[in-house]
C-alpha cells in the first residue's frame, strides 16, 4: 500500500471512531460502559481479553474444563496435543503448559491428597481415565470397566467428567459412551457401577457431568447432569437416584459446587436460531436457579422454572465453569474459534 | 485534541460490543384460519421490540411492540430487538399464510424414519406448522425419497401447493435435492407436471423453517408429491458423502 493510501484509510478510522462515539439516537445508546451480565444476587463484569496468548506458541482447540488448584492458580485442559494442559495466575498470566498425549482430553477434576495436588483426566478418544500428578507425571491409568459386562468394547466408553470424595473414592461419568457412572476406590478398583442409557429417573441421555454435593456435610450426595435432558439428577453415593431439577433449555455440562451455590455452563438450547446458543447458569443453596449470565432471568410460576434462553450473543459453547475465592468466574469453551477463556468478575 | 473528552479505556466488555439475540416469535398458528395471535419477546430488562408488517427493516422508530396481536391477515412480520447497552439484534421474520384447502386423504408410498413418525400419516395435512426444533412432533424426518398422494373429495382448483421443510445443517438436515409433483384429473390415472432442483446449500446456516412454492393452476381430484433428500452430503460439511436428512412440514394447497 502507497504511504498515501495508507494515510486515507487510517483518517477514515479514525472519524469513525469519533462519530461513533457522539452517536447519538431517540433510544439513548450508551457507549463506553462496562456491561453486567447476569441477575439478582450473581452480576458480573466481562473480561474477554483474560488469559489470551499467541496461538502459534500456546495453541487451543476446544478448551474443555477448567479448575483451581490449592496454590490458587487456574489449570486448562484443551484437546489440542502440542499443550493439553495450560496453567494460568488469576490475573491470566501464563505460568505453565504440559501434556502431548491427550487428544481427547475432557474432563479434569483436581484431587487433593495429603497436601498434594492431583488431576483426574478423562479422556474419550483414549477411553481412559488418567491421574497425573499437578505438573503432568501419570500415577495410573484406568480402562473401560470390561468386567461389569456393560461394554462390548473399550471403544463404547467415553469418559467425561470425575468427581472425588474426602477419602479418595471416585465416580467416572461415562457421558459420550454408555451412560454408566462408574465408583472406583482411591487405587482405581472398581467399586459399584449405576445408570445407563435411558430415560428412566436413574438413567441419563448424556451424563456429561458429575460432583459431589457437600454443602451438607451431613449428607453429601452425587450431582449428574443429564445435558441433552435438560435435568440435574441427584444420587446418594451409594448409587440410588434420589430427585431431579428440571432446567428447561439449559443444555447443561457440569456442576461446579462453590460455597453454597452450584455453578454450570450451558452449552446451548436445542430452540435457539443460532447452534451457539450458550449461557451460564447459578443455582442457590435450595438449587433454585438464581441467574443467568448471558441469558433470560431465571422465573418461577408455580414452582417450575421458565424456559432459558440465550440473551446476548457474548458466549459460543461454554463448556465448564471454575470459581475463584473472589467468587470471579472463568469459563472454558468449546468450538469457539479457538478462543481462550474469558474471566467474569463478580460486582 | 481540543474538544474531546477523555477516552475511558476499560479491559472490560463495552456497552455495544455485542449483539443482542433475535427476539423470540411465537404464533398460536402460522397458518391463519380466521385468526391468530402473534407474540413476542426477549425476557430482559431494558430490552424494547420493534415491529414492522411492510416488508421493511423495523428500526427504533417502527412500531413498538407491547403486547400479543390479533392477526386476521397473512402477511410477513419483522421483529427486532434494541437495548441501550447492546448491539441491536438481528431480525426475526415470521410469514403468516391462509389455511389450504382441505385434504380427504393422504396416500403414503414411501416411509418416514422410524424415529421420525410426526403425529402419523395427517401430521403434513393437520394445519399445524412445525416449530424449528426437529423434535416437535409437526415433523416428519426421511432418510431416503418422500412420497404420498393426496386426495380430495371432489375435483378442486389448486392454484399452488406450499411445500415445508426444515433446514438444519448442523444437524444433517439439509433441504430438498429435488421436487416433482404429478397431477391426476380422475384420482386413477397421473400425469408429471412439474419437477424442481433447489440450490444445494453451499454453507452453515442457522436453523429455521423454510417452504417453497410451486405453481400448479389445475382442477385437479389428486396430487401426487414426490421430494427427494440429499444423496450425498456436499463437501464444506463435516458428513460429507453422507445421505442427509429431510424433514417435511406442512404441505398447503391454495
Amino acid at each position: 500500500m502507497k504511504r498515501r493510501q495508507f494515510l486515507e484509510k487510517s483518517a477514515l478510522a479514525s472519524f469513525g471512531i469519533l462519530s461513533s462515539s457522539m452517536y447519538t439516537s431517540a433510544f439513548g445508546f450508551e457507549r463506553n460502559k462496562d456491561v453486567i451480565i447476569g441477575h439478582n444476587s450473581h452480576r458480573y463484569k466481562v473480561d474477554m481479553n483474560w488469559g489470551n496468548l499467541n496461538p502459534l506458541q500456546v495453541p487451543v482447540k476446544d478448551c474443555h474444563e477448567i479448575v483451581q488448584d490449592s496454590k490458587g492458580r487456574i489449570v486448562m485442559l484443551t484437546n489440542h496435543i502440542k499443550n493439553n494442559v495450560i496453567i494460568y495466575d488469576k490475573s491470566g498470566k501464563l505460568l505453565e503448559t504440559w501434556g502431548t498425549d491427550y487428544p481427547g482430553g475432557h474432563g479434569l477434576t483436581l484431587v487433593k491428597e495429603n497436601g498434594d495436588d492431583f488431576l483426574l483426566i478423562t479422556d474419550y478418544e483414549r477411553h481412559q481415565i488418567i491421574k497425573t500428578t499437578i505438573d503432568g507425571t501419570v500415577v495410573f491409568e484406568i480402562d473401560y470397566p470390561a468386567e461389569t459386562g456393560k461394554y462390548g468394547s473399550k471403544e463404547e466408553f467415553k469418559p467425561t467428567e470425575t468427581t472425588v470424595l474426602e477419602n479418595g473414592d471416585f465416580y467416572v461419568a461415562d457421558g459420550y459412551g454408555n451412560q454408566y457412572i462408574t465408583h472406583y476406590n482411591h487405587k482405581g478398583e472398581l467399586l459399584n457401577i449405576f445408570g445407563g442409557k435411558g430415560t428412566e429417573d436413574h438413567q441419563f441421555l448424556n451424563a456429561h457431568g458429575i460432583c459431589l454435593d457437600d454443602r451438607n456435610p451431613l449428607d453429601p450426595c452425587l450431582l449428574i447432569s443429564a445435558r441433552e435432558q435438560n435435568i440435574l439428577k441427584r444420587f446418594s453415593l451409594d448409587g440410588k437416584y434420589l430427585s431431579s431439577i428440571p432446567v428447561p433449555g439449559a443444555l447443561i455440562c457440569r456442576p461446579v459446587v462453590h460455597k453454597k451455590d452450584i455453578y454450570f455452563a450451558v452449552l446451548k438450547s436445542k430452540e435457539a436460531p443460532k447452534a451457539d446458543s450458550g449461557f451460564l447458569l447459578i443455582m442457590d443453596e435450595n438449587n433454585k436457579v438464581v441467574s443467568c449470565p448471558g441469558a433470560t432471568s431465571p422465573e418461577y410460576a408455580q414452582g417450575t422454572l421458565n424456559e432459558l434462553y440465550q440473551s446476548v450473543r457474548l458466549f459460543q459453547y461454554p463448556h465448564d465453569v471454575c470459581v475463584d475465592e473472589d467468587d470471579n468466574i472463568y469459563v472454558a469453551q468449546w468450538n469457539s474459534g479457538n478462543t481462550y477463556p474469558i474471566k467474569l468478575l463478580r460486582t | 485534541m481540543l474538544g474531546c473528552k477523555q477516552e475511558h479505556h476499560s479491559a472490560m466488555l463495552q456497552s455495544q460490543d455485542v449483539r443482542l439475540v433475535k427476539p423470540r416469535v411465537t404464533t398460536t398458528n402460522q397458518i391463519i384460519d380466521t385468526s391468530v395471535i402473534l407474540s413476542a419477546e426477549l425476557r430482559m430488562d431494558g430490552v424494547k421490540i420493534y415491529l414492522t408488517s411492510d416488508g421493511t427493516e423495523p428500526t427504533d422508530k417502527s412500531n413498538e411492540y407491547a403486547q400479543p396481536l390479533k392477526i386476521t391477515e397473512p402477511g410477513v412480520y419483522k421483529f427486532k430487538a434494541f437495548h441501550s447497552e447492546w448491539k441491536e439484534s438481528e431480525t426475526e421474520t415470521i410469514t403468516l399464510i391462509r389455511k389450504g384447502k382441505s385434504v380427504d386423504a393422504i396416500i403414503w408410498v414411501s416411509k418416514t424414519n422410524s424415529k421420525y413418525n410426526g403425529r402419523g400419516v395427517n401430521t403434513l395435512i393437520n394445519n399445524a406448522k412445525a416449530r424449528v426444533n426437529y423434535m416437535d412432533p409437526e415433523w416428519m424426518g426421511f432418510d431416503s425419497i418422500v412420497s404420498a398422494i393426496t386426495v380430495f373429495k371432489e375435483k378442486t382448483h389448486v392454484k399452488t401447493l406450499d411445500i415445508g421443510y426444515l433446514n438444519n445443517p448442523t444437524a444433517w438436515i439439509f433441504p430438498p435435492e429435488q421436487i416433482q409433483i404429478f397431477v391426476s384429473y380422475d384420482g386413477l390415472g397421473f400425469v408429471a407436471k412439474e419437477k424442481l432442483n433447489l440450490i444445494p446449500l453451499s454453507h452453515m446456516t442457522d436453523q429455521r423453517t423454510e417452504a417453497i412454492q410451486i405453481p400448479i393452476n389445475e382442477d385437479v381430484k389428486a396430487i401426487k408429491v414426490e421430494v427427494k433428500n440429499v444423496k450425498e452430503i456436499p463437501s464444506w460439511h463435516e458428513g460429507s458423502g453422507n445421505v442427509a436428512w429431510l424433514f417435511m412440514d406442512e404441505w398447503i394447497f391454495n
